[in-house]
């Protein structure tokens, strides 16, 4: 068959004849268009700023959600040199400022926190980069104490710490009670850090003032956190054998000199009031807190005062004791009702008495040693702070190291953490996720002995409460601000480290969307 | 066109209702798609096609649209898509496709379109002129004005083959009623012999995903005024491709069109001027003048876009009066034939009287005798201003 | 990635909408929600000038620019076109403004739901003809300040109900969306692509210079309008009623919605309420079953 074959006499895409486009509009620069540009700023996450010593949360967090444990535990360490410990015994500040408490639920910081702790238990600290002929001396192996002596030891220089008890630890060691803090993680938490540091450590060492300041001619300086000594004892409380104060009674429950007696009172509402009842409540004494103020004032850590009511301790409110007298070898207490007053709290017309075998005091403690800072003398730990937290020490104990060595190197520039500049985040985008549930040791077996009330996470559950995490002011290439561009301009760099975006300046036209929908407050706009 | 008594090879005689020509000859070009709206008097031409698609014996998407714009739009997208297309439409319908009818030709794409000449309202009038179609010359699409019903038939095969080849859409019209409503003895080609002539349409552009273009993009003036003069360009070679169309036709139909007919033109010293059905009312009058001794001849204008000026030129030099017989008027101006002869003898240094005569609107009967009556009148016709009847 | 969205991109950078346009960014999850085997026709709309100029394009997938009144019809012709090829596999998309939908192209879009023509009927609504300079369209809301309405106020009218008058027509997928909830966005083209026959997406489009707000606030707006009822995300559900897909919370005043955006800065009290009341009308009509 013929095939008269017709050819069209307009070429396909002869744009001459034909009004037919086939080229892309990426040549046109619209990036001119602009007044306003996205500039990519990190910015401290709210937890941090919270954080005494600034843990990098947002930065650890992603990082274990990547899946890199031993990543999330270098930047941990990198500001806190006892993670295993402050994962159970901080009062976890930085929980309190979680952006996330907007949406769902906060993250679960101090659980993955003493997630990565256990896990580094064994996990050696990098040694430091350059070693250094200085010597200083640390007074006191509490919390700030071995804070300061790390970040001493990890700037190279050698460090002896001097203690006075038999062990280190301080505070930590005798002041919580096992089942807060196990004995064999703080010891493993010690260990790892002082062997590989290679920190002296001198202990049974009872420092006078003279005696530091004998060492501070010996070494290049020292750094003096030897904490408070006794616990305060109101006069009129004062030489009875049966009234006994908190910290030495949590020292001596340490040592297992458990007191005889079989009903106890103790006087207060801060943690020692509750880590002394929670413990003799475990020896099998029968235990009531008596505190002047309410319940809800009580400034124990809010989850030690719901473990207290879990475990069935009765708190007397808003009641003060005003008088004891010994009574058949007992104590009897006059109670009465606190009143709010112009001079305060004061005991009001309503009494009652009650019979004790012991009364615990837990109201607070004084120095015992007083110690002026001066050059190269430096000061931290509770001396420094009064009765704080053990993160609060630690902070201290950096802070310490830290003027430390630029006295020893002026030079040196400080290093500089960034301004605490809130994240704007933005939540809309931000999917809600269930909440997760912390799992508690059954209370049968809570009160019956020193077993941890807090069982931890698994690794599971910590990538799960990673997950969590905003990582606000740290871009983590989520994608958010790449899927709302209008104008195709943002590229994803997923698999760059640390993973981030690129904007492309020269097509976006500074709408902003990206830094409305950023759920990390990591992009700003700035004027032109 | 010479008229022959027994069917050629191929082709089958039938006696046919001139809007069945033209939907025989739709079939045969096998149209992919089809878009219509009813209006008189196209609504046979769409019906008989609706039959042959619902019966099967077209494998077309028929699209019933609500009305004629959407019909021509339709056609745009089944044309820019690549598919081969038709509609057919008049009068109003042809009004309504008017926005539409720019986009078709500056697009490129190709369609040939039926339109069944009728007057415009108001008032309503469903008679023959062709105020419809002459309204759309400035639209880029060609224009073709047929006599019969065969013509009509053998001019759709002609226009797919050109549409396609020139990417610009054709309108081919039709006198309403005179020619679509009224039957003739007409060779039917077989479908071999259409397809061997119009092969199946191969889109040099189309809506394709896998080589994604963009049809109409906003242009800037200057690339606008470049899209125009090649569009214009192409026009002016149109004339060229129909004589190469039309010889590929007469190679297989035995048959021939060309762009302008003569008719009697031997030292003719008046030559009438007319397009479409009226064309066989004149040829009639043409013959009875020439038996009365007068030396009169006639051109009949089959395509009017392009408007095939060098062939006129070749038929009316050293003529020295012409009737342009116009059904069209531009209020305030005449007649639209008038003017388009006028247009392009101008540059003659010596060139022919043009009468403007205005011979029929919305029907206007029109008899061998009115022409005749013309002609004799001739005298009292004025060279300058419209002559009404 | 992100709501498991293709890093593919349909649309190129370098397009003309303006900043924080939602029109744009609407078609460029639009087109990552149907893939490339799309055919996107447009009618005039602040599109035309938005895809780029001859002989440019911002798509990477075909496209059909057509006059104003024609989209549906020349949607028609493209989708009969391509079956008469085989090509049921590629999906035909309209693109149109309110104007090109609500006006002008509604006989159209009437005719092509009428014939349920296989193909998406994306309508963007930015709530007045915006392309030409912010004029009143019949998808202009009450009370809302267009260059035509330069008084702010037209009570003679409330927004035509289109979703109800397409719904007239047997579609087969109906929805309401907007790109600021990008989940329901992404589930209703899934559903409109796996659809067969007509299907009408009604997308709302913040216009930051028309509705005379910052570009970087045309999500949070749409998102007002979601919340506060004045623009219910609804679809066609398998008993072919409406239904809303997404409640807030707690629905948030209209008043939010209105003094989010400087348009409406005419409104009263009394203007505010009456606008309330007729949103919790509409709302109560969609309410789950």
């Amino acid at each position: 068959m013929e095939i008269i074959n017709q050819d069209s006499l307009v070429a396909p895409g002869d744009l001459n004849e034909a009004p037919i486009s086939m080229t892309t509009t990426e040549g046109n620069l619209t990036g001119s268009w602009k007044f306003f540009s996205p500039c990519l700023q990190e910015k401290v996450s709210p937890c941090r700023t919270a954080c005494p010593i600034q843990n990098n949360i947002a930065e650890y967090m992603y990082f274990l959600n990547q899946g890199e444990k031993d990543r999330a535990l270098e930047i941990l360490r990198e500001s806190n040199p006892l993670p295993a410990i402050t994962g159970r015994v901080c009062p976890r500040f930085c929980q309190q400022e979680c952006n996330r408490l907007q949406l769902d639920q906060g993250v679960l910081i101090g659980s993955v926190e003493r997630f990565l702790g256990d896990y580094g238990l064994k996990i050696p600290y990098p040694a430091p980069e350059k070693k250094r002929s200085e010597r200083v001396a640390v007074v006191g192996s509490g919390p700030a104490g071995l804070a300061a002596a790390y970040f001493l030891a990890r700037a190279g220089i050698q460090v002896t710490v001097y203690e006075k008890e038999a062990e280190p630890g301080g505070l930590l060691r005798w002041g919580i009670p096992e089942y807060r803090l196990p004995k064999d993680v703080l010891r493993q938490e010690l260990d790892n850090l002082i062997n590989s540091f290679n920190i002296g450590l001198e202990c049974r060492q009872d420092m006078t003032s003279e005696k530091i300041e004998a060492l501070s001619s010996d070494y290049q300086a020292v750094f003096c956190a030897p904490g408070l000594g006794a616990s305060i004892l109101p006069r009129e409380f004062a030489g009875y054998d049966r009234v006994r104060q908190g910290l030495d009674l949590l020292y001596d429950l340490q040592q297992g000199r458990i007191p005889e007696g079989r009903r106890f009172a103790v006087i207060g509402g801060g943690n020692v009031a509750v880590d002394a009842a929670r413990s003799l409540l475990r020896y099998g004494k029968e235990v009531e807190i008596i505190y002047r103020r309410t319940y809800a004032e009580m400034p124990a850590y809010p989850d030690e005062k719901r473990h207290l009511s879990e475990e069935g301790i009765p708190v007397q409110e808003q009641s003060l004791v005003t008088d004891i007298t010994p009574h058949k070898g007992a104590l009897r207490l006059s109670v009465s009702q606190a009143v709010k007053s112009e001079q305060g709290i004061v005991p009001g017309p309503v009494g009652s008495e009650q019979e004790v075998d012991v009364l615990v005091l837990a109201v607070g403690q004084t120095e015992h040693l007083r110690i002026e800072p001066k050059e190269r003398l430096f000061v931290g730990g509770d001396l420094q702070l009064g009765a704080s937290s053990v993160v609060e020490a630690m902070a201290t104990g950096r802070q310490g190291a830290t003027a430390i060595l630029q006295q020893l190197d002026p030079e040196q520039e400080a290093p500089e953490l960034p301004a605490p500049e809130p994240a704007a985040v933005n939540l809309t985008y931000v999917p809600r996720k269930k909440p997760l549930l912390l799992r508690e040791t059954a209370l049968e077996e809570r009160v019956s002995g020193f077993v941890e009330t807090d069982p931890g996470f698994s690794e599971d559950e910590a990538q799960l409460a990673a997950a969590r995490c905003l990582s606000c002011g740290k871009c983590t290439a989520c994608g958010l601000c790449w899927f709302f561009c209008p104008d195709v301009s943002i590229a994803l760099e997923t698999e760059a480290d640390p993973p981030g975006v690129t904007i492309d300046s020269e097509h976006c036209k500074g709408c902003g969307l990206c830094a409305f929908v950023c759920p990390r407050g990591v992009i700003r706009m700035e004027e032109d | 066109m010479n008229f022959m008594q027994n069917p050629p090879a191929q082709h089958t005689s039938e006696m046919l209702l001139g809007s069945d020509a033209i939907a025989y000859g739709v079939k045969l070009c096998r149209p992919e798609v089809i878009a219509a709206y009813p209006i008189t008097p196209q609504t046979h031409i769409i019906e008989t096609l609706s039959s042959m698609v619902d019966s099967g014996e077209m494998p077309s998407e028929y699209i019933k649209v609500e009305s004629e714009m959407s019909a021509i739009a339709a056609c745009f997208g089944s044309v820019a898509a690549g598919s081969r297309s038709f509609t057919a439409t008049s009068s109003h319908g042809l009004a309504l496709m008017h926005e539409m009818l720019h986009w078709f030709a500056a697009s490129r794409f190709p369609l040939v379109m039926v339109n069944a000449n009728r007057a415009l309202g108001a008032p309503w009038n469903i008679w023959t002129d062709q105020s419809d179609s002459l309204a759309q010359r400035d639209t880029g699409w060609l224009q073709i004005y047929c006599e019969t019903a065969q013509e009509a038939l053998d001019t759709i095969l002609l226009s797919y083959w050109l549409t396609e080849r020139i990417m610009l859409p054709v309108m081919v019209m039709i006198d309403g009623f005179i020619l679509s409503h009224t039957m003739e003895q007409l060779f039917v080609p077989e479908q071999d012999l259409a397809d061997r002539f119009l092969p199946a349409y191969q889109a040099p552009y189309h809506l394709d995903t896998e080589n994604p273009l963009s049809f109409g993009a906003a242009a800037t003036p200057d690339n606008f005024y470049n899209l125009r003069k090649a569009l214009a360009k192409t026009m002016k070679n149109v004339p060229k491709e129909i004589e190469e169309g039309a010889e590929r036709f007469s190679r297989l139909f035995h048959r021939r069109y060309a762009n302008l007919e003569g008719y009697r033109l031997e030292g003719a010293e008046v030559v009438i001027v007319s397009s479409g059905a009226l064309t066989g009312t004149v040829r009639i009058a043409v013959d009875r003048l020439r038996d009365a001794g007068k030396k009169v001849g006639l051109v009949k204008l089959r395509l009017f876009r392009p408007f095939p000026r060098e062939e006129l030129l070749e038929m009316v030099q050293g003529v020295p009066d012409v009737l342009a017989f116009s059904r069209a008027v531009s209020y305030g101006a005449g007649g639209t034939l008038a003017q388009e002869l006028r247009a392009s003898l101008y540059h003659l240094e010596s060139r022919p009287r043009i009468f403007d005569v205005i011979i029929s609107l919305g029907g206007k009967e029109v008899f061998p005798e009115t022409v005749i009556d013309v002609v004799q009148g001739m005298g009292g016709l004025s060279p300058v201003n419209s002559n009404w009847f | 990635m992100l709501w498991n969205v293709t890093t593919v991109e349909y649309l190129n950078s370098g397009h003309l909408g303006c900043p924080g346009c939602g029109a744009s960014l609407s078609m460029r999850h639009a087109l990552k929600a149907l893939g490339e085997k799309t055919v996107v026709v447009i009618p005039a709309c602040c599109w035309s000038i938005i895809a780029g100029p001859f002989p440019t394009t911002a798509l990477s997938v075909p496209l059909l620019h057509v006059p104003f009144a024609t989209a549906a019809a020349c949607a028609s012709g493209v989708r009969r076109a391509l079956i008469t090829k085989g090509h049921q596999d590629v999906q035909v998309m309209v693109w149109a403004g309110d104007g090109g939908t609500f006006d002008i192209g509604f006989q159209a879009l009437s005719g092509a739901a009428d014939r349920n023509e296989d193909f998406i009927y994306v309508c963007y609504d930015n709530e007045a003809y915006m392309n030409t300079g912010v004029q009143q369209s019949s998808a202009t809301p009450c009370g809302a300040w267009t260059t035509t309405t330069p008084g702010g106020k037209d009570f003679a009218y409330q927004k035509k109900d289109l979703i109800g008058i397409v719904l007239g027509h047997h579609p087969a997928y109906i929805a309401t969306a907007t790109v600021s909830f990008p989940e329901d966005f992404y589930l209703k083209f899934e559903k409109a692509r796996k659809a067969h026959g007509f299907t009408f997406l009604h997308l709302l489009a913040a216009c930051p210079p028309g509705w005379k707000i910052d570009s970087q606030d045309s999500l949070k707006v749409t998102r007002l309008a979601v919340d506060s009822g004045v623009f219910p995300l609804i679809e066609l559900n398998e008993s072919g009623e409406l239904q809303q897909t997404y409640r807030p919370d707690s629905p948030i005043p209209v008043k939010t919605y209105l003094q989010s955006q400087k348009r409406f800065k005419d409104l009263s009290d009394e203007d505010i309420e009456l606008i309330q009341a007729q949103a919790e009308e509409k709302n109560k009509k969609y309410l789950p079953a």
